[in-house]
């Protein structure tokens, strides 16, 4: 008997610590009910923070990106005594993203967060994300016009879902190309500006001394995820990834094709590759494997510190087509709706100090990101890195022609689904016809999944 | 015969010696990588020895991750986790093992098919549950989820029964209770069972990342390769800097086992049963 007891109490013990995970299923299910209803704070109710509050905001940024969020928190928590600002760094973007979905679903999302649109989008459907209209709107808090006027129009509709502005940009970059100045001088190349000039660059700029195929310079390099940022070579051809009214996808389409073929010429004739191992597209520029890549302006403290002696790297707006599109993107931050009103009036005023023209342009001037607002090129410390990294003045001049990202439910599932059929195209085993119906079909069905979890 | 017998000895160690040279490789790169400025680390062709020995690397990683903390963190963490484990398995394997109860296979089978599951499916339904228990961002989250293991009671209950059975009845019938067959008996005969376990649930808990990553919000509560990360951004890698930290991290650990590694050896060979 005793020794029944005994087995039973171990086994027990054990077996409930296994089965721990299957709790909190019910009350996930509930939670789910409740935020079907829009949830969101039409009017808000404090226009002051009259007592001490805390509010905590989950970021992805490492280094000395981390290092400039902390002085902008720092200073802003001096002068506004009442609320502190607790910095919770989440590791990389992905870390990020998978523990807002835990906290999400266990109800303990944080006061605030950095986040991708195409990310936030189910949040918003969900009912969870802040309206931060009214406080936009604020007399005494808000933006006033000029506010307004001065962020691109762009980055101001990234996040915003049915007319209410749920996200204010942070942290933006641009995609360019990246090319060894170097190289083009010695090869008497231009830089190019339309897609058949990039493409006869690419060409030139190849180099093949032992003809075995392997070129030891590539003209170009791609980034790995070269579907998910698609966007400007659809765009440039006249075409779109998808609608992000009817969530219809533009896969199979005469634009797409031209922008695949276009791409594919310079896979096929190797004057092209991914980056590979190298992992980010500007590795092989800088140490003179290729000429150009296709990267963000964020990877631009690390091109500084780790090219090569002896090459210049400088960069240039992406070659155009029938349009000129240029790709923006970067995170923007979002306030969650499970915030008291007294810390969501705080994150307002901690997101207004976070984005104002001196403080984007210091978070632009210490990292490889772009301001939020035209005025920072007026700000002197700014204006002083102008000077001295012509390449940043580039996403200032290109904003009337910048774009972001769709930001569909589902739609990055959609697009990985086109990336794997594009890896079929480029290695030489599928037509671009047949891999494009593949594409919309398999892309379809992986937007439904995703937007029925 | 004795030349043949030399010429074995030598191959022996030629290839052991290649061996040990290509799993040695990552290791070196990973210090020499740690000395070199950042424009080195990406040379072409790869430069091997750095022109000049960068020592701010290991500063400039302590100046970005508290070091001190992290460690104390990872250690504690480790340690508690693998002595909870060690216990939790040394009792289940023993009460799956020798004492008959009803529905002890079907409630071993149930838990052996817990094995098929993968990690990640678990990990947010794991993290719902210990919210609201409230043990998030604390050394509870940390280590008592992971001082269980069904892996670890399979391995354990198999070589307890691969003890002879009239161990048992002898030392029953000269009176020895349960507790003290599986102290005094038992456990001294599967010390290299229970090294390997305990081992092994050291090296995943050390390197675990997601899960330290997941269930803690303060620097405070944060383990060494969740510092890995600040090296790392989506635009980019400070290999350099990386690698000086990697050292940081495993340093002490070699230490240890230079220090332990007789006793260690000893006890993964110490045999249990003799003829």
């Amino acid at each position: 008997m005793k020794k029944k007891v005994l087995a039973a109490l171990l086994c027990t013990t054990m077996a409930a610590s296994m089965l721990t995970a299957c709790g909190g299923e019910k009350k996930e299910t509930e939670k789910k009910e409740e935020t079907k209803t829009e949830s969101s704070t039409e009017k808000k109710t404090d226009t002051k923070v009259t007592e001490k509050t805390e509010i905590t905001f989950w970021h992805a940024m490492s280094g000395s990106n981390e290092e400039a969020i902390q002085k902008i928190t720092d200073d802003f928590m001096e002068q506004n005594e009442n609320v502190s600002v607790k910095l919770v760094n989440q590791g990389g973007y992905m870390d990020l993203f998978d523990k807002l979905m835990a906290s999400a679903k266990a109800d303990q999302l944080p006061t605030m967060t950095q986040i991708y649109s195409n990310r936030l989008s189910w949040y918003v459907s969900k009912g969870l994300v802040a309206d931060l209209t009214p406080y936009m709107e604020d007399e005494q808090t808000g933006f006033t016009e000029e506010d307004l006027a001065d962020i691109p129009e762009m980055f101001l509709a990234d996040g915003i879902w049915d007319g209410k502005q749920y996200a204010i940009p942070f942290n933006k970059s641009q995609m360019v190309l990246y090319y060894n100045e170097t190289m083009f001088e010695e090869a008497g190349v231009e830089v190019p500006k339309t897609w058949d000039e990039w493409t006869a660059a690419a060409e030139k700029l190849t180099v093949d001394e032992d003809k075995d195929g392997e070129p030891e310079v590539y003209g170009c390099v791609f980034a790995n995820n070269l579907s998910t940022d698609i966007a400007p070579w659809l765009k440039q051809a006249g075409g779109s990834t998808m609608n992000e009214e009817t969530n219809e996808l533009y896969f199979d389409t005469p634009e797409t094709k031209e922008a695949i073929e276009f791409l594919n010429g310079m896979f096929q004739a190797k004057t092209a590759r991914f980056a590979g191992d190298d992992e980010n597209a500007n590795v092989p520029v800088q140490d003179g494997r290729a000429a150009m890549c296709v990267a963000s302006t964020s990877a631009l403290p690390y091109i500084e510190e780790g090219t090569m002696e002896g090459i210049t790297i400088n960069a240039a707006a992406l070659p155009g087509h029938k349009t000129d599109d240029q790709l923006y993107y970067g995170t923007n931050v979002a306030v969650f709706d499970s915030a008291t009103d007294m810390q969501k009036q705080a994150a307002w005023e901690y997101i207004k100090f976070l984005t104002n023209t001196e403080n984007t342009a210091y978070f632009a001037a210490e990292t490889g990101y772009i301001p939020v607002r035209v005025s920072a090129q007026e700000d002197p410390v700014f204006a002083k890195v102008l000077e001295e990294k012509p390449i940043k003045q580039l996403s200032l001049e290109c904003f009337d022609k910048g774009f972001q990202g769709t930001r569909n439910i589902g739609g990055k599932n959609a697009l990985d689904e086109l990336g794997k059929q594009l890896d079929l195209v480029f290695s030489g085993e599928k037509g671009i016809d047949e891999a494009l119906k593949d594409a919309q079909t398999n892309g379809e069905q992986a937007m439904k999944e995703a937007q029925s979890n | 015969m004795r030349k043949g017998k030399k010429m074995v000895t030598v191959l022996s160690y030629v290839i052991l010696a290649a061996g040990l040279l290509w799993v040695s490789l990552p290791f070196v790169w990973m210090v020499l990588t740690a000395f070199k400025s950042a424009k080195e680390v990406l040379s072409m062709p790869p430069k091997w020895i750095p022109s000049v020995w960068q020592w701010e690397n290991f500063k400039m990683a302590l100046q970005q991750v508290p070091y001190a903390r992290y460690f104390f963190n990872s250690v504690f963490t480790a340690v508690m986790v693998t002595v909870g484990e060690v216990f939790t398995t040394v009792l289940a394997a023993y009460a799956f093992a020798y004492i008959p109860f009803q529905f002890k296979n079907a409630l071993f089978l149930v838990l052996v098919a817990t094995m098929m599951v993968p990690g990640e499916i678990l990990m947010i339904p794991n993290y719902i549950t210990l919210s609201n228990w409230g043990w998030i961002d604390s050394y509870k989250a940390l280590i008592i989820p992971w001082c269980a293991s069904i892996f670890s009671i399979f391995l354990l209950k198999q070589q307890f029964e691969s003890i002879p059975i009239s161990y048992y009845k002898s030392a029953k019938i000269n009176g020895c209770s349960e507790l003290r067959f599986l102290f005094t008996i038992l456990i001294p005969c599967s010390v290299p069972t229970l090294a390997s376990i305990a081992i092994l649930k050291f090296i995943n808990c050390w390197n675990s990342y997601m899960w330290p990553l997941i269930t803690t919000n303060s620097e405070e509560m944060r383990t060494l390769p969740v510092g890995m990360a600040a090296f790392s951004t989506e635009a980019g890698t400070r290999y350099h800097i990386l690698m000086a930290f990697s050292i940081l991290v495993i340093a002490p650990v070699i230490i240890l086992y230079l220090f332990t590694q007789k006793y260690i050896v000893k006890g993964v060979s110490k045999s249990g049963l003799k003829g």
